[in-house]
């Protein structure tokens, strides 16, 4: 076995956790996730020649995964949306609030556009610098933190902002709106708090 | 400023007023969405790979062995 095939191959398994996240934020639905993820690798495989020796190798299967989501997105105009991204999550032992607040954060999540969204996990969830952002998704640096901060202002208007029960009333009837804004302003204090005394 | 008809009334804070003026998000709400999407998306990550992909992986990798031919050498940084 060549060292050069067995270092292309092996990083296309390490980057492969990576790849979902990225996917599941582009696709919202898990098992759409999945299979842009296989597609993407069919892809990759594919043409693995063509990766220059030297690049970036994340920033160029993450490029490929967000071209094929793209490219499928053209085929199918009827994506499904819904919202089950963080079914795990909200089976956790985790306080009811905590988990009502969780359950907010997805619905907003769900709102955003795809580019904003798939900024925002790339940035917050994997850690990805502005740069790296932007060779992986073929934008400008000043494109892509424009992105990661758009969608974080909207996301805080959407559940902090002046109006949060035009947002709220939508999934869970009239009412709710307030009591969801109270719950998550405890819950963001709450986290605060406890992010500071570790500090 | 608008009344609302119903429901309980929330005077605004000065954090929420400062956040309308100011387009910089500020950093509990930062803390609090960090912790939100890790909580959300951590568990993908770390569940298993499904078997028909690293099978699709490694069938690969022999077929390139078997054809003796190189693919391309990567020496990029990563992310």
């Amino acid at each position: 076995m060549t060292t050069t095939t067995a270092r292309f191959h092996d990083q296309i398994i390490a980057i492969l956790p990576k790849l979902r996240v990225q996917a599941l934020a582009l696709t919202r639905n898990r098992a759409g996730a999945e299979d842009l993820v296989q597609d993407a690798v069919c892809n990759a495989l594919s043409a693995q020649e063509s990766f220059i020796p030297g690049t970036n190798f994340a920033a160029w299967m993450h490029r490929i995964l967000r071209n094929r989501f793209i490219s499928n997105l053209r085929k199918r105009r009827d994506t499904t949306d819904i919202d089950d991204v963080p079914s795990s999550a909200f089976a956790t032992d985790a306080p009811h609030e905590d988990r009502l607040a969780l359950k907010e954060l997805a619905k907003a999540m769900n709102r955003l556009p795809s580019d904003q969204r798939e900024a925002l996990v790339m940035v917050v969830v994997h850690g990805m610098s502005y740069e790296a952002l932007a060779e992986s998704t073929g934008c400008a640096v000043g494109t892509a933190k424009s992105r990661v901060f758009r969608a974080r202002r909207q996301l805080e208007a959407w559940l902090f902002g002046e109006k949060p029960d035009r947002f709220v009333q939508r999934t869970h009837g009239a009412g709710a709106g307030l009591r969801a804004e109270a719950v998550l302003r405890g819950v963001m204090a709450t986290t605060a708090r406890t992010a500071a005394n570790r500090m | 400023m608008k009344q609302r008809k119903e429901g309980p009334s929330f005077p605004d804070s000065p954090q929420k007023v400062l956040l309308r003026k100011t387009p910089k998000p500020d950093a509990a709400f930062d803390v609090w969405l960090q912790r939100g999407l890790h909580k959300m998306f951590d568990d993908v990550a770390s569940e298993p790979i499904p078997e028909d992909l690293l099978r699709l992986i490694e069938d690969d990798r022999k077929k390139l062995e078997g054809s003796g031919k190189q693919p391309t050498e990567d020496t990029g940084t990563g992310e």
